[in-house]
């Protein structure tokens, strides 16, 4: 009861007219950060600490807040626009997104990631508002060989990215692992594959890749196709900016279970939104009646993602606000805020400084609001950028690209990354080989190695570790079950016609 | 009347920069910092850029510059490129001298201009409230009796100030520090979700990984490396030392410049830093996040490097780790 009293007080804070102006600051900040590629809310948070210096705790960290999902909706926009993912969550967007435009349909796709994002962000934040202690515990649960099996299980998602030829798709995942290889191991801190150059030190940056591997790629088949005079199809916005009745029935069902998906994964540290949106993608593509379509503009493909990545922001906050850890790099930086601010973040926050808790999470109702009526009127201005003659266009894609990578680290490095990328996205594509795989694994490959030997470590090289508790197993069982199914489905049905024929 | 300020103005003018050809800054300063925007060492190069132009201690505008990559590696090319340049400092930490023992890197400690320790974050160790582990002599008994039976986590790679203490204390304590289970974990944060969830067994961190949870009464700290007890949340907690284990070790921020700095510039940086550390807002400051202050001058700060390079040293090699 006396919660419930919080929560409501927490309403009359986050509506205050000041609170609601720094709300609708953060988001607006956060939807163009999110456009830009490269500067993803990390960055953006903490280049923006600076201004809130003086302000009124709540209200800074409402509108800090307000950049960081904000951020989550504007990275679509490129994504579906140009397929350069405007943060690094919105990175399976850029596939089927991105078909969507080629098709008529940027304005639906465009619309379902803010109705999705809106749905999904507030799926998070009831989430967030119901289960928020509860949750931080389960979370304690997963340590090193839980990770472990839940990349291990992720990745067993690959075989239902590989398109036509599951040979072409493992040559993409490995590709992936060996990108993930570079630079320093923590677990022995030896340079590996550095090849002398010290910011490989570091590894390759997870958006250099992918911008490289699809908007440069994307650019370069373009020149490909004036060169040959084949690119007379502009892409003309032929049907509604909304969507259809059709297009909203098969969307309304990977909103949901995006939500639920982000939520849950946001919640668990070290995971994040871009796993979220991947997690999400490969389910839809599971439960699809046309899963050939994915890769061609389902719309399916959006709406997932696009969900799941919004709800997994409000996942985050729950180690954040619970228990003062913070779960990946934008909640770190967030964190490093509240103690500058003089406020800690743990168990006793929702004690002690109940308004401050309750104002920042009903902020995020309010946001979202305010978010999806900022980003649909502005569909129709976004998608006239496809009207740009491609002379225009791709110069423009490079550019984005090259300064979205470059502010990242300003390294020069990452700009011979991206070029080197892109051409390896070109050849794949010349050659049929599906990239989602080597997305996966280049994000996947990394935490599961090192979770793999932090478990080998803590049990001294028992394998037991792996069995010990219920989360491995059923996550091994899953695992084994996601293998086998496409080999099983086929042979239980063909005996299952055979059986109609006799 | 104006001519008289006037000409007060310029004696005073002049008078202050007679000594010894004293050096001042004629363009805007540079304080690079080698990691992305956020972090801590990102913070206290933004703390020293408010500070310093809040209370004018320098006649020209300060600009925080990232130069991330390679462990440190890049921002020390970048601040060398500058060589002599009185303009231009970086923040570092004791990844300066580690990555010279790895071999990660071309720039040496000794080739980078010492300036000043701005404060130090000492390292601790610590278990869960509800482990049977409850002082620093149960910790070290079980170390003795089995250095395998413990599972330790030092973040964030093999090497790193985290993984050197915890060699230290073993050392100190008589166990090979060889056979110590250090358990590598990316970053201090999932370390601690690691110990709070009870999949190792006690955390090896800076004193603010774990200040939060040591207020709530869910995590104990069984010693610190710091040379003298600390104070605030840590008042209670024994250092190494007073233990009886000679273990030493923190995470202390530095400002270096680039080779071939003049003794005036480095003088200015001398006046300026000391007084950096003396306002309220820097004390402010390292209380709100448990840094201990812990200001040496360039003199002062030259001789730490050249003892932490020795001490390193001695312990990487006990590891087996020395190239």
């Amino acid at each position: 009861m006396e919660t419930f009293t919080h929560i409501l007080n927490g309403f009359v804070v986050c509506m205050q007219p000041i609170n609601l102006w720094y709300t609708f600051l953060g988001v607006l900040m956060g939807t163009i950060i999110g456009v830009l590629p490269g500067i993803g809310p990390s960055a953006g948070i903490a280049l923006l600490i600076p201004i809130t210096y003086g302000m009124n705790p709540t209200s800074a960290l409402i509108m800090l807040c307000g950049i960081y999902y904000g951020a989550k909706y504007g990275g679509s926009t490129t994504a579906i626009l140009i397929r350069t993912p405007g943060e690094a969550a919105s990175v399976m967007t850029s596939i089927d997104g991105y078909e969507m435009a080629r098709k008529g349909r940027a304005g639906a796709a465009l619309a379902v990631s803010a109705i999705g994002s809106f749905i999904a962000g507030t799926i998070g934040v009831i989430g967030l508002t119901l289960f928020a202690v509860p949750l931080a515990s389960m979370a304690l649960k997963f340590g090193p060989a839980e990770y472990f099996t839940l990349m291990l299980f992720a990745m067993t998602a690959v075989s239902t990215l590989t398109g036509e030829s599951p040979a072409k798709g493992v040559i993409a995942t490995i590709f992936g692992l060996i990108i993930a290889t570079i630079g320093i191991d923590l677990q022995s801190g030896q340079a590996r594959y550095t090849m002398g150059i010290p910011e490989f030190q570091d590894g390759v940056g997870f958006v250099v890749v992918v911008v490289g591997l699809f908007a440069m790629a994307e650019v370069f088949r373009g020149l490909e196709d004036i060169y040959r005079g084949t690119s007379a199809e502009a892409m003309k916005i032929t049907g509604k900016l909304w969507l259809t009745k059709e297009e909203w029935k098969r969307s309304i069902g990977p909103i949901w279970r995006g939500g639920i998906i982000g939520f849950v994964i946001g919640v668990l540290p070290g995971a994040g939104g871009t796993i979220a949106s991947i997690m999400s993608y490969t389910t839809e593509k599971r439960l699809s009646k046309h899963p050939e379509e994915f890769g061609h503009g389902a719309i399916e493909g959006v709406a997932g993602p696009e969900s799941a990545n919004n709800s997994d922001t409000a996942g985050a906050l729950v180690p954040l606000l619970t228990l003062g850890v913070p779960g990946g790099g934008a909640t770190a930086v967030m964190l490093g805020a509240f103690i500058m601010y003089g406020v800690q973040p743990g168990p006793l926050l929702f004690q002690n400084r109940p308004d401050l808790v309750w104002g920042l999470i009903n902020s995020m109702y309010v946001g979202n609001i305010m978010l999806v009526i900022l980003n649909l009127p502005l569909i129709g201005l976004f998608v006239r950028l496809l009207y740009i003659p491609v002379g225009i266009l791709y110069p423009l894609i490079v550019a984005i690209s090259v300064i979205g990578a470059y502010a990242i680290n300003g390294s020069t490095v990452d700009l011979w990354l991206i070029l080197g990328f892109g051409v390896v996205g070109y050849i794949f594509g010349k050659l049929d080989i599906p990239v989602a795989p080597l997305v996966l694994s280049l994000v996947l490959g990394g935490i599961m190695e090192q979770s793999f030997r932090q478990a080998m470590t803590i049990s001294g090289g028992d394998l037991k570790i792996f069995y010990n508790s219920g989360i491995t197993v059923s996550l091994l069982v899953m695992s084994v079950i996601s293998i086998a199914l496409p080999f099983v489905m086929p042979m239980l049905r063909k005996l299952g016609s055979k059986g109609d024929e006799s | 009347m104006i001519r008289t300020v006037l000409l007060t103005a310029l004696c005073c003018g002049l008078f202050v920069m007679a000594p010894a050809q004293a050096w001042q800054p004629e363009k805007p300063i540079e304080i690079v910092v080698p990691t992305t925007p956020g972090g801590g060492i990102d913070r206290t190069a933004r703390l020293l850029q408010k500070i310093i132009q809040e209370n004018a201690l320098a006649s020209v505008p300060v600009t925080v510059t990232n130069k991330p990559g390679g462990g440190g590696a890049v921002s020390l090319v970048y601040l060398n490129q500058q060589a002599g340049d009185g303009h231009v400092v970086a923040i570092n930490s004791p990844n300066l001298i580690a990555n010279d023992l790895n071999g990660r890197g071309s720039v040496k400690y000794r080739d980078v201009t010492p300036i000043a320790n701005l404060f130090s974050e000492y390292t601790l160790i610590a278990v869960r409230a509800d482990s049977p582990i409850k002082t620093g002599s149960d910790f070290i008994n079980q170390l003795r009796k089995d250095p395998q039976s413990l599972a330790v986590s030092t973040p964030t790679t093999l090497g790193s100030v985290n993984h050197l203490a915890f060699a230290l204390l073993g050392k100190a304590a008589g166990v090979d520090p060889r056979k110590l289970k250090a358990v590598v974990m990316g970053s201090g944060g999932d370390a601690v979700t690691a110990l709070l969830g009870g999949h190792i067994d006690a955390h090896t961190g800076s004193m603010s990984s774990v200040v939060r949870l040591v207020q709530d009464g869910r995590v104990r700290v069984v010693g610190i490396f710091a040379p003298k007890r600390m104070s605030g949340p840590y008042a209670g907690t024994p250092t190494w030392t007073e233990q009886g284990y000679k273990a030493l070790m923190d995470t202390w921020r530095g400002v270096i410049g680039p080779k071939g700095m003049t003794a005036a510039q480095i003088a200015w940086w001398d006046g300026v830093l000391a007084k950096v550390v003396t306002t309220p807002t820097w004390k402010e400051a390292l209380e709100q996040n448990t840094w201990a202050a812990n200001y040496l001058n360039s003199a002062q700060t030259r001789k730490q490097f050249e003892e932490e390079y020795a001490d390193y040293r001695t312990i990487l090699g006990d590891l087996g780790m020395l190239k």
